[in-house]
């Protein structure tokens, strides 16, 4: 089944962190990184990586809710049940990219829910280090294993 | 305070010597009069300090702070302000920088922090969401500015904090050393990275997880956030930007004959291709940004050995044309090393250049260099003079006094080749090529600070103004002088006014963000008071008002010898009277009483009996 995902050339990002900011004022009104859907990672020397729901198609996060609040829509996006969720964390835990995490305030497990098909983000970008594309066009699919991109800077530690 | 959007309302205050930590609430006072940023530490610098405290001493204090429309969705505006009385200059010592600091301060819950007294071991400030801590930075001191960074993200195992810290330049007090966070962002001159050495603090660290309220609906913002873009996306200098950054101009002044060349001798640098925005082009590996902008004007370059932040102009200039060092990798790796020990660049190469002409002038030999030679061009020497300079070894510890100092100390005559206006080295125009950088270079409230009132802009790019000639650079100056101010406080990145924005539209910006009332001419006198206020400032350190006002002889008497600006020199005393006339002050450069009312900065007037004694 072919579906979309935002797509990263972490080569072509700049670390200006537009993305957070939109995704932000998008999701919660306000400017807030800290609670952007979509973070970017500055590691030097001179790497800036944005993490962002893969949208896996095996997905960890899926499996490892017990309360059936993570499920996919029709377009395969990743889609949180408020009602199920129990703020458990183990979601969170086995996400290997990070891209999953609870609100602050609600402690409801957010992450990208590509804005009803119109990512404000990828609209945004100045780079175009972020694009909305078919996952099999996009560079994850070529690259293989865009797991072992994010394992290789230990951004979960 | 009544509840403005933008601002958190709250500022830290940090005292070192008891460890005391506190939190006071901005008045409504302090934001409509002063804004935010550079005005409010002006103004708390001012009420603060007593007048002839040692900046160097636990009385001074250091203020980091941000704007209202720091951190919001307007773009340029993640800037950070650090203000202390200034080592170098004994005037506000404020300095600015891009970055992600501010941003992140200002989502940690406060608008700034000021910092005061003096530790008696090195400690680090941890301000993480609300939650403040003095930590141990024993082990971190001796630590370069890159170092220290990764230290302390290891530390605190976070790869999102952000670190402002000191490298050995600043841990030695030497008087013009940085403050660098995210690596290549710099608060570079006038000393501030001293003044946190002089207080055994390493750095401060910060993390927020807060947002930004805002007066606004976010339909309102969004609107005003396309609206810039459409703004900045049509710009031209934006696009140069993109591409080549401050260096962009680099090209240009050398061939208008203005680019300073062996401490200011010439104004035409021979080498100039191998250290043009071209050459660096170049060797460009990857564009970086500040915080929330997309004009994206940073890049890292890789030469043959050095991999660094591509120069930019003044570095270009004060490492390179000023020393005749024309190699883009030596140029490069004097840039690293100011970078990593935290010198501000142009000082640093401002009074290497001082030593070399003294050099050549015989005013100094080999002995007094411990057997260096200083010839110009010398990179060796050059880098190994940072070095000396950073850790205050030898030769270097004259130097690291700056300039003006330097030329106390050395004597001999050496004062004429101290390039420098009240303490602070001479940024990358000669004034000669530029008339108005010249004014404002005599007349800045900071010493010769480009970013004061950077007239280039006007002078270079606009129709109609003449760049060697001397009229009518007064109200020009003055003018330029107030809108960085306002810019300064908002805050703004010194270029927002070169990607399009105009007042009228920076007014919008504010009112949407604050909700306070802004119209062109009432940030126009935000600017002017705060410009008035730094003068009182500088009064009360003892400064003469019009005898203070003066650049180096050499400008006055001595013609660029070559190229596009050949045969000009500097009539200060007439520009200054007219400068004096368009900012209502009396002919000796005292705001007049009546000036000072207007401004509702009555409560200075007995500053002014200074000039009687």
């Amino acid at each position: 089944m072919s579906f979309l995902i935002i797509s990263v050339d972490e080569k072509k990002c700049i670390g200006c962190r537009i993305c957070e900011i939109v995704c932000s004022l998008t999701k919660e009104k306000k400017v807030n990184p800290d609670r952007s859907r979509i973070k970017v990672y500055s590691l030097y020397p001179h790497i800036d990586l944005p993490v962002v729901c893969r949208q896996c198609s095996d997905a960890p996060c899926e499996k490892a809710c017990q309360d059936e609040a993570i499920s996919r829509n029709q377009n395969n996006t990743m889609v949180i049940d408020s009602d199920n969720c129990t703020g458990c964390d183990l979601c969170v835990e086995a996400c290997p990219f990070g891209a999953i995490f609870l609100h602050p305030e609600t402690n409801i497990a957010i992450t990208c829910d590509l804005c009803e098909d119109e990512p404000v983000c990828v609209k945004y970008c100045p780079t175009g280090s972020l694009s909305y594309t078919l996952w099999e066009d996009s560079l994850e699919a070529k690259r293989g294993s865009e797991k072992a991109l994010y394992e290789k800077f230990h951004l979960k530690e | 305070m009544r509840r403005y959007g933008g601002y958190q309302g709250t500022l830290l205050r940090i005292n070192l010597t008891s460890g005391k930590i506190g939190e006071e609430k901005l008045t409504d006072n302090l934001v409509e009069n002063y804004l935010g940023g550079r005005g409010i530490a002006s103004k708390i610098l001012m009420d603060e300090l007593k007048a002839n405290i040692d900046p160097l001493g636990p009385e001074n204090k250091i203020i980091f702070i941000t704007g209202p429309l720091t951190a919001t969705v307007i773009p340029t505006t993640s800037r950070l302000c650090i203000s202390a009385k200034s080592p170098l200059t004994r005037l506000v010592g404020c300095g600015f920088s891009g970055g992600h600091f501010g941003p992140e301060l200002k989502f940690s819950g406060y608008d700034g922090l000021i910092v005061e007294g003096r530790s008696d071991r090195p400690v680090y400030i941890w301000i993480n969401h609300g939650k403040v801590e003095i930590k141990d930075a024993t082990y971190l001191w001796g630590k370069d500015t890159f170092e220290t960074e990764d230290l302390i993200k290891k530390e605190l195992q976070d790869k999102r904090i952000e670190v402002a810290c000191i490298g050995q330049a600043g841990e030695n007090k030497v008087r013009f050393a940085s403050v660098v966070h995210h690596k290549h962002f710099l608060v570079g001159r006038r000393g501030m990275g001293a003044v946190m050495g002089s207080k055994n603090l390493k750095a401060v660290a910060v993390k927020g997880k807060g947002g930004i309220n805002v007066a606004s609906s976010p339909e309102k913002i969004w609107q005003v956030y396309d609206e810039v873009l459409e703004i900045m996306n049509k710009n031209p200098v934006v696009a140069l930007f993109h591409d080549h950054g401050t260096a962009a101009s680099v090209g240009l002044v050398n061939q208008l004959g203005f680019m300073p060349t062996r401490n200011f001798q010439s104004g035409v640098f021979e080498k100039i291709s191998s250290v043009d925005e071209k050459a660096y082009f170049s060797l460009s590996f990857k564009p970086f940004s500040c915080w929330g902008c997309p004009v994206y004007c940073r890049r890292i370059l890789k030469g043959k050995e050095v991999t660094c932040a591509r120069p930019e102009h003044q570095t270009t200039f004060a490492l390179g044309s000023l020393l005749d060092n024309g190699d883009t990798e030596e140029v490069m790796r004097a840039n690293l090393l100011c970078d990593q020990y935290g010198l501000d660049s142009i000082s640093t190469g401002g009074t290497i250049a001082f030593a070399m002409e003294c050099y050549q002038r015989k005013i100094i030999t080999k002995e007094d260099t411990k057997g260096l030679d200083l010839s110009w061009g010398n990179s060796r020497a050059i880098n190994k003079l940072i070095e000396m300079i950073a850790f205050r070894e030898d030769f270097g510890d004259i130097l690291a006094d700056g300039s003006y100092l330097a030329a106390e100390k050395i004597g001999r005559n050496s004062q004429k080749y101290a390039m420098q206006v009240k303490g602070l080295e001479i940024p990358g125009y000669d004034p000669r090529g530029a008339k108005g950088i010249g004014l404002n270079y005599a007349t800045a409230p900071r010493g010769a600070d480009h970013n004061d009132g950077w007239t280039i802009a006007e002078e270079l790019y606009v129709e109609g103004v003449d760049r060697l000639t001397m009229e009518g650079k007064g109200k020009l100056t003055k003018e330029i002088q107030d809108k960085s101010k306002t810019i300064d406080s908002a805050i703004f990145c010194m270029f927002a006014l070169d990607f399009g924005y105009t007042l009228e539209f920076i007014s919008t910006c504010i009112t949407t963000i604050t909700g306070m009332k802004m119209s062109p001419e009432k940030i126009l006198e935000i600017g002017e008071r705060i410009s008035n206020l730094e003068r009182l400032f500088a009064l009360k350190e003892g400064f003469k008002g019009k005898n203070d006002d003066v650049l180096p002889s050499r400008f006055i008497q001595e013609e660029l010898p070559f190229g596009a600006s050949k045969g000009e020199k500097l009539d200060l005393e007439t520009m200054l009277r007219d400068y004096y006339r368009v900012r209502e002050w009396d002919e000796e450069g005292f705001p007049t009483g009546k000036k000072l009312r207007s401004l509702g900065l009555e409560e200075y007037l007995n500053l002014l009996k200074i000039k009687d004694k």
